[in-house]
């Protein structure tokens, strides 16, 4: 175990660096020049190309990259060029938003994608044949979509939640859960379905299987069978699904965050991308790419726990 | 065979099983009866799809009963309540074809011999030892050393998970035991061990085992009697040599016939045999 997290970290880095660099030549393609977003339509050339000197943008491209990297190495992620704010600084004041979104959408697409796939297997009937159908909705609805019929139901038909807007923890946990119920609620609605119907298929597989037939017929409690059996077995294959799905929540966290209007690391990577604001997208790219790798180190580590297989080596 | 009839151990008479709901309902056992001594085994037969692990399932309540019913030791399992039903589970016990979907991959080999011990209702509860001391001498009697408990399932062949399943049969001393084509997923040489292995646990035992199969040749070492099934009804019983030598019903010839056996001469009289049956059926 202590070996795969080592692996892994040491791994982190290489991605880190290749989906830094995937960014930095992306955003080189993209239109647009930061100087003349400063400066406004009006400035003069000699104007541009001095504060495109001043800074770093005249240099050749693998150069600017070199720089920005040797930076990284040394803890500096640089600054923001149209605002000079230390990028470090900016993501720390946004990074607490877009974890809340994550955190709160994982908790809701696990547990409510959990309860919901295991009770339609072993209840069936009726809400089993609704599961199937409403996944498949559920999987064709776009998070942005979900997020502006929320907003008009729950926001403005009925004032139940804030439309939009953010309140810190730290202002107290009632109105920081009620400003996130929407935005959690459209984040995590897709991976509730995928996450639901992958545990309804994998516990019907596991229902067939003998082992449960003989617990049936030696007498063990359906209750007992369904969390000691049922459950662990069907666990496996839902936890990767739950993996790619949180992995896709961060992808749809951007779009959240916009409708919403949150303060997180995707409104700030949507601002600094159309102001083509290179070390803030560098930056926050770091960041969701370190997410990336957590996310999949926390799955193997619990695949291991629940999978005598993967363990026993 | 002298000896005086006994009160049967089980004893199924005009059993009939549906599958499916409305019109998509099907009878696939009807008017089945069947009776099992203490300490005999009754081999089922028949082809796949006659409704032979039906009836298995019928007897370790699996599927509901459409008609007529199963009588063990003395009464009728149909009309047991909750707590009666999972306190039979003890001395009524299963061992299913598939040795790869019979132990739950996720749980060592300890825990599934235990986990039927534990909970069990007042009478019958067993402390710790008891159920450490018996799963150590079935796992040695079922070739397998001790320290298999702390193994998982994944780490042991087809024939070791079998004979695994055996001994969590037998973890619970049952009168009775189920065995649904316990070999049939095995290669031939390990077919043999277990059969040799659940025919002398149920000499020694006295145990009754209901042993289903397609294969009448497997069934008739095993068996005292033997049942013969078709489409869900009987079309032959008797005693296990007598069936096996001198079948009556063409449709056991026919079984007997499409077995194949080691000896090319005897493989030859039995495929001129079968030649024989299909055309006088053609």
């Amino acid at each position: 175990m202590i070996r795969l997290i080592v692996t892994r970290l040491v791994l982190s880095a290489v991605l880190v660096v290749i989906a830094s660099l995937a960014i930095f030549v992306l955003m080189s393609f993209v239109p647009g020049d930061p100087a003349r977003t400063i400066l406004g339509a009006n400035a003069t050339p000699d104007l541009v190309a001095r504060l495109r000197e001043q800074l770093g943008l005249d240099q050749p491209l693998p150069v600017q990259y070199g720089e920005w990297l040797a930076g990284v190495l040394h803890g500096d992620l640089g600054q923001s060029v149209l605002s000079g704010d230390p990028v470090a600084q900016l993501i720390a004041v946004r990074l607490p938003v877009t974890l809340s979104l994550l955190l709160l959408s994982t908790l809701a697409i696990s547990v409510i994608g959990t309860v919901v796939g295991l009770g339609s297997a072993v209840r069936g009937g009726p809400l089993g044949r609704l599961l199937d159908t409403v996944s498949l909705v559920g999987l064709a609805l776009p998070s942005y979509w979900v997020a502006i019929v929320l907003v008009a139901l729950f926001a403005v038909a009925i004032r139940v939640f804030p439309a939009t807007g953010y309140q810190p923890f730290v202002d107290g946990p009632v109105p920081w859960f009620l400003s996130l119920v929407l935005p959690v609620a459209a984040l995590s609605l897709g991976g509730i379905t995928i996450v639901a119907k992958q545990m309804r298929d994998s516990a019907l597989d596991v229902l067939g299987r003998d082992y449960i037939r003989v617990l049936r017929a030696s007498g063990i409690r359906e209750r007992s069978i369904v969390f000691k059996h049922v459950l662990r077995n069907a666990a496996l294959p839902s936890l990767t699904v739950l993996g790619i799905t949180v992995v896709g929540a961060l992808t749809g966290a951007v779009f959240v965050e916009n409708v919403f209007v949150l303060p997180g690391l995707g409104s700030l990577v949507t601002q600094a991308t159309t102001s083509h604001d290179l070390p803030v997208v560098l930056g926050v790219g770091v960041v969701f790419t370190l997410v990336v790798i957590v996310v999949n180190l926390v799955v193997d580590v619990l695949y291991g726990v629940l999978n005598p297989k993967v363990r026993v080596r | 065979m002298t000896e005086q009839p006994q009160e049967p151990l089980l004893s199924v008479t005009g059993l009939a099983v549906d599958y499916g709901t409305g019109r998509r309902r099907a009878r696939v056992v009807e008017g089945v009866d069947l009776a099992i001594p203490p300490g005999r085994t009754l081999g089922l037969v028949g082809e796949s799809g006659s409704g032979k692990s039906t009836i298995g399932k019928a007897v370790l309540g699996l599927v509901p009963i459409a008609a007529g019913s199963v009588v063990f030791e003395g009464r009728d399992v149909a009309r047991l309540s909750g707590r009666e039903r999972r306190a039979l589970g003890a001395r009524r016990q299963v061992v299913f074809q598939d040795p790869y979907s019979s132990l739950d991959p996720t749980k060592t080999i300890g825990y599934t011999l235990a986990e039927p011990c534990v909970n069990r209702p007042a009478g019958e509860r067993m402390t710790r030892q008891q159920i450490a001391d018996r799963m150590g001498s079935l796992l040695g009697r079922v070739g397998l050393g001790p320290d298999a408990a702390h193994r998982y399932p994944a780490q042991f062949s087809g024939g070791q998970r079998q004979r695994i399943a055996i001994a969590r049969s037998l973890m619970l001393s049952p009168r009775l035991v189920v065995c649904d084509e316990p070999v049939s997923a095995l290669d031939l040489s390990v077919q043999a061990e277990v059969l040799n292995l659940l025919a002398e646990v149920q000499r020694d035992l006295g145990l009754s085992l209901l042993f289903i199969s397609h294969d009448l040749t497997v069934v008739r070492h095993i068996s005292h009697e033997i049942v013969v099934l078709r489409g869900g009804r009987v079309v032959e019983r008797g005693p296990a040599e007598r069936v096996y030598e001198y079948p009556e019903d063409p449709y056991t010839q026919s079984l007997l016939a499409s077995a194949p056996v080691p000896d090319p001469d005897e493989q030859q009289l039995r495929r001129d045999a079968r030649r024989a049956l299909a055309e006088q059926e053609g």
